[in-house]
């Protein structure tokens, strides 16, 4: 018996020596959303063998910074789909961090794929909307998301509408509960109808607007393909990703998309949300990719 | 719920301390904990913090009438009023009466508040930003106002708050102010270690040079006079001016002392209504920083701090409104505990926290440096953190007799204020 102990202490400790190990890196304000999905992760990834280690950046330059000072080290961090887009758009803008690279080899996996809804605190039609010409709408203030919600307004003839930019998605909530501002642009309508509101239109194709709309109420929103013949953007909407370096991908992949399916954090997230839970994991990584790549190149186009 | 305890607890045992001990404010000790307290769910900070308000204000008072130095601010009034009748041979009654009404006000007033809160939240959050811009600027104004230096020392202060606090990148407007992204500046200062080199380690240096005598306290039977006019006098006018932004439970506690005085000149009664002033405004401190979000004095600032860590600002209402049946039931039960210690064993505690006074201000010192370092490590920010409470530090200890609570405020409200003047540009200009 005293050897068997024995063994099995000697295999634990063995297998913490051989245990990967990983950096898990917080990018962004604390108490963002990367922040939380981040944490998540890298909870969990202990739980399935990791060795984690955390580091905390307030923007993407001092994550770059790391990357390129530790070119060998096994890291995993959070980021969004909008971030890879920005430096073709506009390399000086500080949040344009190039040396933060994503391929087929890096993508650990989307971890949701949501379209843009416009909603309101108001029962409000699209029509009224439509003809709304003096109203604030609110977007999250990454330039990426500001140039589809500008292009969105001016494709359905309203310029004048003033668009009013948030760093956070609760300061947003926060203005449209105050009335600061009539709508905004968010990708989960579950956050709106928490404070009383609903999503009216939505970026999603017109075949899938039905499908993505709430399924607890089965309420319809109108797809922006229904109001304008060729919109400059459709089927776009908010995509955090999980993005590694020097790894074993597919073992880190197979890790990830299990705490996102099992762990108690996203089902809490997932269980009241609009958003069709692991619709990016129930597919094949060369799947997520094609997808992933298909809206970057749709973005880069623009 | 044995975190609950454990939190509980270690706050009422701190705020004891920063009671007793003078230089060691509430603010000191959440800066001190926030290591701590910086993973630990919100419920838990405000469950610490509650712990630590009403410990520092029962024992303030036991120390001020045992020794005539007030271990908190508020408790001035007890002793320059309380030690001379201690002196007397009254402490012991003096202790008795101070606890009793530190109980009933304290209670009340904590009672009062969580029925404003749960009542005006709806009305709080419902605030557009142009209101929510005067009320801030409200509150800046009278920290400018009613702060502990002059005037214009005071908006000094708040201005050098600010530009420390905006260097760096700025999420709402997307761009860097005063460095560019590869100065080493460019995460920003934090506030942690400027607070304490100029707050935290002055005021715990004081505590190696500290020495007290206690007054001997004999048991003699309690007087049977009334006070109930005096403690709900100074009760209200403490939950009034406890929401004053810069001094508020303290000038709570002084304005009533001095009406009480000009009422009727009794050590006793006026010791009784700046105790009950002093409770209850420590309780209605909390009402703007719950239902506004914005805190308005500086230990308010560090929970509001470690909470929007993880939060966004208005948020604090609602894990206030999440948790409140247990907050008032830990408010009472601490309450009850507080007032038996600082009645029966007041005297003991005060002379063994004494006895210990130098080394606890070694473990505060060692504390905020490797606070401050490990915070500094895990944000990628360590020598940004070193340097900034070498230079704190250097300045606290010069300019010792200032108070930097501004620069502290500011640093920590610094991104609210942005946010709502970025906020209030983009809907009006």
């Amino acid at each position: 018996m005293k050897r068997l102990f024995v063994a099995l202490f000697a295999a634990m400790a063995a297998s913490l020596t051989w245990a990967q190990s990983i950096t898990v890196m917080r990018i962004g304000a604390p108490g963002a959303n990367s922040d939380f999905y981040a944490t998540v992760v890298g909870t969990h990834l202990q739980s399935r063998g990791w060795k984690t280690k955390t580091t905390s950046f307030l923007d993407c330059k001092g994550a770059e910074k790391w990357v390129r000072d530790n070119p060998r080290e096994p890291v995993i961090y959070v980021t969004w789909a909008d971030d890879f887009v920005l430096p073709s758009i506009d390399p000086t803008h500080p949040r344009s961090c190039s040396g933060l690279t994503l391929d087929r080899d890096s993508l650990v996996t989307p971890i949701v794929k949501s379209y843009h809804m416009i909603c309101s605190r108001n029962p409000v039609t699209t029509q009224a909307f439509l003809q709304h010409r003096d109203a604030k709408i609110g977007s999250w203030n990454h330039p990426v998301q500001m140039r589809i919600v500008r292009d969105t307004l001016k494709d359905l003839d309203l310029q004048q509408t003033r668009l009013i930019s948030f760093a956070r998605g609760a300061d947003m909530l926060q203005a449209l509960v105050s009335n600061d501002i009539d709508y905004m642009v968010v990708s989960s309508e579950n956050l709106v109808r928490n404070i009383g509101g609903q999503c009216f239109l939505t970026m999603a194709p017109r075949g899938q607007a039905a499908v993505m709309s709430d399924f607890r109420t089965n309420s319809t929103q109108t797809s922006i393909e229904s109001l304008v013949q060729r919109p400059t953007w459709v089927g776009t909407g908010l995509i955090p990703l999980y993005v590694a370096y020097n790894v074993d991908i597919n073992q880190l992949r197979k890790d990830v998309v299990d705490i996102m399916s099992t762990s108690i954090e996203f089902q809490n997230l997932w269980s009241s949300s609009t958003v069709k839970s692991g619709v990016m994991t129930g597919i094949t990584p060369e799947q997520q990719w094609q997808e992933f790549d298909r809206f970057l190149s749709q973005m880069k186009r623009q | 719920m044995i975190d609950t305890l454990i939190y509980g607890s270690a706050g009422v045992g701190l705020g004891i301390m920063a009671g007793i001990l003078p230089g060691l404010g509430t603010g000191s000790v959440m800066a001190l904990m926030s290591l701590l307290l910086m993973g630990s769910e919100p419920q838990h900070v405000l469950i610490f913090y509650l712990g630590i308000l009403v410990s520092a204000q029962y024992f303030g008072s036991v120390t001020a009438i045992l020794t005539g130095i007030p271990g908190d601010p508020s408790s001035l009034p007890s002793a320059t009023w309380g030690f001379p009748a201690a002196q007397q041979g009254q402490g012991q009654e003096l202790l008795y009466i101070t606890a009793k009404w530190s109980l009933i006000s304290g209670i009340t007033g904590f009672v009062l508040c969580v029925m404003i809160i749960v009542s005006g939240t709806y009305w709080a959050r419902s605030l557009s930003v142009s209101v929510q811009s005067w009320l801030l600027l409200g509150a800046i104004v009278s920290i400018m106002l009613f702060s502990a230096n002059t005037r214009i020392k005071n908006m000094i202060l708040l201005c050098l708050g600010g530009v420390l606090a905006s260097v760096g990148y700025s999420e709402n407007f997307m761009q860097y102010f005063w460095v560019d992204s590869s100065s080493w500046l460019s995460d920003g200062i934090p506030w942690l270690p400027i607070m304490m080199g100029l707050m935290v380690i002055p005021g715990v240096m004081s505590l190696l040079s500290y020495r007290s005598q206690l007054i001997t306290v004999t048991q003699r039977p309690r007087s049977l006079e009334s006070h109930w006019p005096s403690g709900v006098r100074g009760g209200l006018i403490g939950f009034v001016l406890g929401t004053v932004p810069g001094m508020s439970y303290v000038l709570g506690s002084l304005v009533a002392s001095k009406v009480e005085y000009a009422i009727q000149a009794n050590a006793k009664k006026v010791v009784v209504a700046s105790e009950s002033a002093n409770n209850a405004g420590a309780t209605s401190m909390l009402l703007p920083l719950i239902m506004l979000g914005i805190p308005i004095t500086t230990s308010d600032s560090v929970v509001y701090a470690l909470l929007t860590a993880n939060q966004s600002h208005n948020t604090i209402s609602t894990i206030f409104h999440q948790h409140w049946p247990m907050l008032v039931i830990y408010f009472v039960v601490i309450n009850l505990m507080l007032f038996l210690l600082a009645w029966r064993t007041g005297a003991a505690i005060c002379g063994w926290v004494f006895e210990h006074a130098h080394a606890m201000a070694i473990m505060a010192m060692t504390l905020s440096v490797l606070s401050t370092s490990w915070l500094g490590y895990h944000t990628g920010q360590l020598s940004v953190s070193l340097a900034a409470l070498a230079i704190s530090t250097l300045v606290g200890l010069r300019f010792r007799d200032h108070d930097f609570s501004p620069v502290v405020y500011m640093m920590i409200m610094y991104p609210f204020v942005e946010l709502t003047w970025h906020k209030a540009s983009q809907l009006y200009f």
